[in-house]
Order: C-alpha cells, then sequence, then structure tokens
C-alpha cells in the first residue's frame, strides 16, 4: 500500500511543511520557489509509472489553520490493466482561514483497467478549496478510447460536517454508452473544477474561468454557482494537455490570489 | 389511487414544470436535437441516464423512508440531492417545484411528516427538492413504488416531448408518437431504479451538465432551465 500524508505549520506567517510522512513509491518535495511566498508549494514524486493491480494508495492532507497550501503532481497518473482493481483514498481537512488548491494531472486508465477512488473533503466556513479534476478516455492514439473496464471518482465535500458538494464520475463502458447525447459526445476527456471561496463573489471566479476556457478551442464548457460561496466548471475536450494547461491558468491565478491578500494580512499585523 | 398519481403527475399541474427544459433549449438552439430522431435519444438519454441514477432514486428512496416515517433519514436525501444538483437552474428549477408541489398537497391531506417535512422547508433547515418531495408524498398516498416511479418518468418525458415539440419545432403526431414508443421503455427504467449498482447513484451526465449550465448564457431563452 502505497501512503502519503501532509500537514502544514505556520513559522514566521510563511506556510511551512509542518509534519510528511510516505512510503514508496512515493516523496514529498518542496517546490516554492520565492521563499517569500506564504503559500506553500509542495509537488508528490512518484516512482511509479502508475497504479498496478491490487494498488491502494492513501493519502491524508491536513491544511491547519490559517496556512496556505498547493499540491501538485508530477505526471497523468496511468492505471494499468488491473484485472482485481485499483484504488485511492484521498482524505482532506481544510481549517479555518486556510486554502488548499490540487489540480492532478490527468488520470488516463488503460485497457483492462479497474479503478476506484474516494476524495473526501472536510471544509470550514472560512475554508477555501481549488479542486479540479481531468479524466481521458483511456491511450486513445492507441486505439484504447474507453477501453477500461471500470473508472469510479466520487468526490465529496462537507463544509461544517455537512455535505456540500458531490460529485460520481463513473464510468463503466458496458453500462453507458459514452458516444451518445448528454455523456462525452465527440470529447474523450471530462474535466470539473470546484471553487469553493468565501472570500470572493463565484462571479468573479466564473467570469476567468469562461475567460480562459473561450480562448480555447475543440472543446465545451459550462460554469455554474453552487451557492453564493461556491462555482463550478465541467469542461469536455478532446486533448488533456490543452484542458491541464487552461485549468492550471485558473488554479496558479487563484494562487497567487490568496498569496496576495495573506501578504496584506501579515503587513496589517505588522503595522 | 390511479387518479392520484394522474393528478400529481399531471403535466398542467401547477408547479411550473412546463417552464423548465433542464438543457433542451441549449441542445436545441445548437441544432443538436434538431429532428424525431435526436428529440428521441435526447429524451431516452436524460431518462436512461441522468432521471434513473439522479431523480428516480430520489423518489424511489424518499418514497421508502415516507412508509418508515424517517423525517431525519429525509432531510439528509434532500441535502444529498442538492449536493449533487451542480448547474445552478437545475438545482432552482427542482426546487421551485418540490416547493409548489408541497403547497398543494399541504391544503389537501394532514399527513403530519409532510406538515413536518413543509415547515423544514419554510425554516430554511432543508432545501425541498422535487424529486424527494414526489417520492414522500407519493407514499404517504398509499401508492405502488412501482407506479410511483412510472408516473415521475412519464411527466418527465411529457415535459421533454412537449418543449420538443414548441421548440425544435415538431409536428404534434410527431410528439405523439415519440411519447407513445415510450411507454415500454419507461416501463423498464422504472424497474431498473429498483436494483440500480448503488455505485452509480448520483452519476454525473458530464454533456447534459455543462448544455444546463451554458442555458444560463443563452442569447434568448424561453425556459428557465
Amino acid at each position: 500500500m502505497g501512503k502519503y500524508s501532509v500537514q502544514t505549520g505556520l513559522y514566521r506567517e510563511l506556510t511551512i511543511l509542518k509534519d510528511t510522512f510516505f512510503s514508496p513509491p512515493f516523496n514529498v518535495v518542496e517546490v516554492r520557489e520565492d521563499k517569500t511566498n506564504p503559500l506553500l508549494e509542495l509537488m508528490i514524486m512518484s516512482s511509479s509509472p502508475g497504479l498496478f493491480n491490487n494498488d491502494h494508495y492513501q493519502i491524508d492532507i491536513n491544511v491547519k489553520k490559517e496556512t496556505l497550501l498547493n499540491l501538485q503532481t508530477q505526471s497523468y497518473q496511468r492505471i494499468y490493466d488491473t484485472p482485481d482493481g485499483a484504488r485511492q483514498e484521498m482524505k482532506i481537512n481544510v481549517e479555518d482561514d486556510a486554502y488548499f488548491s490540487h489540480l492532478p494531472h490527468p488520470s488516463v486508465p488503460h485497457k483492462g483497467a479497474i479503478f476506484q477512488n474516494e476524495n473526501t473533503i472536510y471544509l470550514t466556513n472560512s475554508s477555501v478549496l481549488i479542486w479540479g479534476e481531468i479524466l481521458a478516455c483511456g491511450r486513445k492514439l492507441n486505439g484504447e478510447s474507453f477501453a477500461f473496464k471500470k473508472f469510479s471518482s466520487l468526490t465529496k465535500v462537507y463544509r461544517e460536517d455537512k455535505l456540500f458538494y458531490k460529485d460520481n464520475l463513473y464510468l463503466d463502458p458496458k453500462k453507458v454508452d459514452f458516444k451518445t447525447t448528454g455523456q462525452y459526445e465527440e470529447f474523450s476527456y471530462q474535466a470539473n473544477f470546484l471553487c469553493v471561496d468565501p472570500f470572493h463573489a463565484p462571479q468573479e471566479h466564473m467570469d476567468f474561468m469562461s475567460e480562459i476556457l473561450s480562448e480555447e478551442e475543440d472543446l465545451i464548457f459550462g460554469v455554474s454557482k453552487i451557492s453564493n460561496e461556491a462555482c463550478a466548471l465541467r469542461v469536455l475536450g478532446n486533448s488533456g494537455e490543452q484542458i491541464f494547461k487552461a485549468l492550471k491558468k485558473i488554479q496558479q491565478k487563484l494562487d497567487k490570489e490568496a498569496s496576495a491578500l495573506r501578504r496584506q494580512k501579515i503587513e496589517l499585523k505588522v503595522q | 389511487m390511479l387518479l392520484e398519481l394522474l393528478h400529481i403527475s399531471d403535466p398542467t399541474l401547477p408547479i411550473g414544470g412546463y417552464s423548465h427544459s433542464n438543457g433542451l433549449e441549449t441542445y436545441i438552439q445548437q441544432n443538436k436535437v434538431k429532428d424525431v430522431v435526436t428529440t428521441t435519444e435526447f429524451v431516452k438519454n436524460m431518462l436512461l441516464y441522468n432521471y434513473k441514477f439522479n431523480d428516480g432514486v430520489f423518489v424511489r428512496d424518499a418514497f421508502y423512508l415516507a412508509q418508515k416515517n424517517d423525517l431525519e433519514a429525509l432531510l439528509e436525501l434532500d441535502n444529498e440531492s442538492h449536493a449533487l444538483k451542480t448547474p445552478m437552474e437545475v438545482r432552482e428549477g427542482s426546487l421551485k417545484l418540490g416547493t409548489r408541489l408541497l403547497k398543494i398537497y399541504v391544503r389537501l391531506h394532514d399527513f403530519k411528516l409532510m406538515h413536518d417535512f413543509y415547515q423544514a422547508v419554510k425554516e430554511k433547515k432543508t432545501p425541498g427538492h422535487f424529486s424527494v418531495v414526489f417520492g414522500m408524498i407519493t407514499a404517504l398516498l398509499g401508492a405502488e413504488i412501482i407506479d410511483v416511479l412510472s408516473s415521475f418518468y412519464y411527466n418527465a418525458a411529457v415535459n421533454m416531448v412537449t418543449n420538443s415539440v414548441k421548440m425544435v419545432p415538431l409536428g404534434q403526431m410527431d410528439g405523439q408518437e415519440i411519447l407513445y414508443k415510450l411507454h415500454e421503455f419507461i416501463n423498464i427504467v422504472a424497474h431498473e431504479t429498483l436494483t440500480i449498482d448503488e455505485e452509480m447513484r448520483g452519476l454525473c451526465n458530464p454533456a447534459f451538465d455543462i448544455r444546463c449550465m451554458q442555458h444560463e448564457n443563452l442569447y434568448s431563452r424561453l425556459y428557465m432551465s
């Protein structure tokens, strides 16, 4: 079983990696270039090319009060032919006035893959979550479009312990015709992006998301308000790289804003 | 009982079902739903992949929970339905229909569970989604689950077909033919709802969701979703 856990802390108003544990194939590395940036940027490195039969990953992220964390992945997550399946569970806790952003590289289930993923995220009324997920239909160029057996990714977001958002990406080519109206239609990649941010009106984020995605060709998207403090984006496209880059722009802008907001607060404290 | 179910699933019930297209208006404006074949595919896929794993499951579960008189679990179910509806217009449409349906039935019956649920909606303790309200009321009326699901899906199908006849546009006879030929299909979907793979509960329908979201920004709109 592969595991990693991350817990943030504060040192002189900067977010630091207070505690971490990882077992093969994982390694947790700090990649923050600007050492004055209050936002901690971590990358999960993996020595494995992907998930194999019976692999089970467990991930625990604790973003402590008033800390800011961006968690990055190193490369596409491949799920190989897994006759008995592979699993991943991710538990995330974002405390008061804390910020967490995570946009992993696309997941690519190969022919014969069976994968079950579950993300459970706990927020408070003052925590911020920026969360993305991109799923490929498989190795399209190898003729493996929807050739996996099953891909399921269930995301549940709780605010103050009450279920706030639930998304069930469940793809079983035997049960659902993906080419048909309402599903993937003429596309092969799906992405979801969620912003829960009590410090900005959702319309601000929605306008920026629309602006970024309107520049892209060969994809369709929609943005919508989930509540007065949250919005979501859904995308269908034909290039994982294109969607990843576009969503990265959005995530990086939000990261920068969170850092700038924290710098302002630090300056006010100093005065 | 037949008359009770005919009444509650009547598309002309003044709850506003006919003013929501749930993304169909976007499909029509984008010329993706344009004739009898594409309309039939839209309606079938909505029933098979969207309703069956989402609203249909909530009707079913609300029905069983109402039979057990379990208000707390009904409120939790209502919240789960809210958390799954990402497109704003679809979420708000479902709330409008649910609340209006409650308003009609609290005048007609004194079921304590329904009145307690309505009170929770008024106090904003629960959202009040259409599927949950429909399942709860039909259970309290004493209907059979399979008839409840069939009438729920029939109501949804009539709304989709009526909207298509107006917007595509299709001939009245074409609309009736689509609807009539759906009878066996609705029966199958209703039975399948009883035994769905629970892992598929709340299944995401990406292109349907995107068209519902895009509806918010259509240049001209006749429908609320």
